[in-house]
């Protein structure tokens, strides 16, 4: 008789056994399944709440001084505008960085009060980031207007606004965000430099976190670095805020499934084993007997890996689905912003019973010396 | 066909060293029927085994078929005991996730129709048809130990090697066991079979008796017994 009928029949004749190893080999795969769809969601989260509040890092001349930047708002210095394109060649900056956006910024006077213009450039992209720049590009000759600042003008999208001797043509009025960002007029970098004076000038660099590093990474520290090198005239500054905990939020995920993962596995690899040592104890006179009918050592062990790797299948079908269920219930209202990229993911399902029935065999390697070790007479003598 | 020298297997165990065969020494020719009878602990089943090439001796030689089991190397020692030896078992010793029928072919070491075509003849010629697919667990007992005998019959092995296989039968039952051993032996197969007491010698072209792991000389008179 071939092995695998035989051990169909066996799994169907010691069912009992064989679901509670099931189970353990399904619940460690759901558990692993559900964790890698969350930390990848809470990756997600982090970068959505990171575009929608903005750039989180801001690099400035060096000559700026913080505590002017930080109750001003602004940086009073310019530097040089190839000064993005000179970061983005050195080495070392995209590694953590993936948009970095030039602008000039300074306090105008528009209908009697102060207002704020800010000429943004295009970003330069990392080598490996198609998508679009997180912010927006303003053609020359445009302007996007704050809320506030387009109702003290008493201006719509369409209209013209003269801002310090220039024509602009308004191409659209902001929805109001509660920030500063409500009195500002963003132009075109080349605009803002006309409307200043200050050609071939920016007042500072902002940048956005790719996320892409783990958590014992620096990412702070590795732009600096490469600041240094590349850009010894200027600093760089790092605003705290959401995207700041949330990032945390994403590190301590990492490191606590950093922690989990291993765990998960060492309890599902111990039950399995277990199971597997009672299932070959139980069986010790069905081993002894096939040696005495003439079977070898490598067919006693296939009885019991074969077994295993059988089970490993079983439970990594039920634990991707039963995974999946758990992700796409709960990850939702844990991670409200990006809820619509839960899906199922069926390449984790490949994984899975690539990876399970391995993993039961390994687990069940012990139990499979033991039946080979096993000195048949012990058995066969039975008076 | 078989020839034991001075055949020694001990044991150790808590109390010290237990001796299972102490010495034992015979030779067997094909197509015999040997019955060895002794008491319980003689060494029965550690003769048996280490007959079968399941359990190597502590010292002594065997040799059967022209070949020393334990010289094999572990797979050859494999393959040897399943083309030439079949096991009957006091306990019967089935595969409880088996029918009666692939009980029988578990036996083979390899699918062969012929051997199929053999399985069934012998289910019938048994009185197994009405239990062909049952488990085991179903089972009376006359039932399995005659499962038990058609797996080591089926292969046709050179020597069959019976540890007290009517232990748990009735006589009606251990008469037929033997009957099919004994029409094995007319067949040209060779039988051992080991058993407490002397029922199966009226079918035995020899006898001999075990004490102490000891062949010791036939009490008088044992074959009218
Ligand atoms: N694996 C073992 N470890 C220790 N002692 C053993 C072992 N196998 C057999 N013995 C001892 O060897 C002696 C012979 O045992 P064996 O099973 O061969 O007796 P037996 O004649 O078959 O007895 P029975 O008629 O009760 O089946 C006994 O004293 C037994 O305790
Ligand atoms: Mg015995």
């Amino acid at each position: 008789m071939n092995l695998l009928p035989l051990l169909y029949r066996e799994l169907w004749h010691r069912r009992v056994n064989a679901a509670l190893a099931v189970v353990a080999i399904a619940g460690t795969v759901a558990l692993l399944v559900a964790i890698r769809m969350l930390t990848g969601a809470a990756e997600r989260e982090t970068r959505r709440v990171m575009r929608d509040i903005g750039f989180n890092l801001r690099i400035l001349p060096r000559d700026v001084d913080p505590d002017r930047f930080l109750t001003e708002g602004r940086s009073d210095k310019t530097m040089p505008a190839d000064a993005v394109n000179r970061l983005a060649a050195a080495a070392g900056a995209f590694v953590s960085f993936n948009h970095l956006t030039p602008s000039l910024e300074r306090l105008v006077q528009m209908g009697g009060r102060d207002a704020i213009l800010t000429g943004l450039g295009s970003s330069v992209v990392g080598p490996g980031e198609k998508k679009q720049p997180m912010g927006f590009s303003i053609p020359e000759g445009k302007a996007f207007l704050g809320s506030t600042l387009a109702l003290r003008l008493g201006v719509k999208a369409g209209s013209s606004i003269e801002v310090l001797g220039r024509s602009l043509e308004v191409e659209r009025v902001l929805v109001e965000s509660g920030s500063d960002d409500d009195v500002r007029l963003f132009t075109a970098l080349v605009d803002a430099q006309k409307m200043l004076g200050l050609p071939g000038r920016i007042s500072e660099i902002k940048a956005i976190d790719c996320l892409c590093l783990t958590a014992d990474q620096d990412a702070l520290g590795l732009l600096r670095k490469a600041l240094s090198q590349a850009l010894p005239e200027a600093q760089v500054l790092q605003l705290r805020g959401m995207a700041d905990a949330r990032a945390r939020q994403r590190q301590a995920a990492e490191r606590y499934s950093a922690f989990a993962v291993p765990l998960v596995l060492l309890i599902g690899a111990g039950w399995v084993g277990i199971l597997a040592v009672l299932n070959v104890r139980e069986r010790r006179s069905e081993i002894g007997l096939w040696r005495a009918l003439g079977r070898g050592s490598f067919w006693i062990a296939g009885l019991v890996l074969g077994r295993a790797a059988l089970l490993g299948g079983a439970g990594a079908a039920l634990g991707y689905f039963l995974g999946t269920r758990l992700a796409l219930s709960q990850g939702p209202q844990l991670y409200p912003m990006t809820a619509g990229g839960f899906v199922a993911d069926p390449a984790l399902l490949g994984w899975a019973l690539l990876l399970a029935p391995g993993f039961a065999a390994l687990a069940s390697f012990l139990p499979a010396m033991l039946a080979v070790a096993h000195d048949p007479a012990e058995t066969l003598r039975a008076d | 066909m078989l020839t034991c020298h001075t055949l020694v297997k001990t044991f150790a165990a808590r109390s010290g060293k237990i001796v299972g065969l102490d010495g034992v020494s015979f030779e067997l020719g094909r197509g015999e029927f040997l019955v060895i009878h002794g008491p319980s602990g003689s060494g029965k089943s550690t003769l048996l085994l280490t007959l079968g090439g399941m359990l190597r001796p502590s010292s002594g030689s065997l040799t059967l078929l022209g070949r020393d089991p334990y010289a094999l190397s572990p797979s050859d020692r494999t393959r040897f005991r399943a083309e030439s030896i079949g096991f009957v078992f006091q306990l019967f010793h089935l595969v409880p996730y088996l029918d009666v029928r692939q009980n029988i072919l578990a036996g083979l070491p390899k699918k062969d129709p012929a051997e199929a075509e053999r399985a069934d003849a012998l289910i019938s010629e048994l009185g197994l048809e009405s239990r062909a697919t049952e488990f085991p667990g179903t089972l009376s007992a006359g039932e399995r130990q005659r499962v038990a005998l058609a797996r080591a019959l089926v292969k046709r092995p050179a020597l069959i090697l019976a540890d007290e296989p009517t232990g748990n039968l009735d006589p009606e039952n251990a008469a037929r066991v033997f009957q099919r051993l004994a029409a094995y032996r007319q067949a040209g197969g060779t039988v051992i079979v080991v058993t407490h007491g002397l029922d199966a010698a009226p079918h035995a072209s020899r006898v001999l008796r075990l004490e102490s792991g000891r062949i010791v000389p036939q009490p008088p008179a044992a074959h009218l017994l």
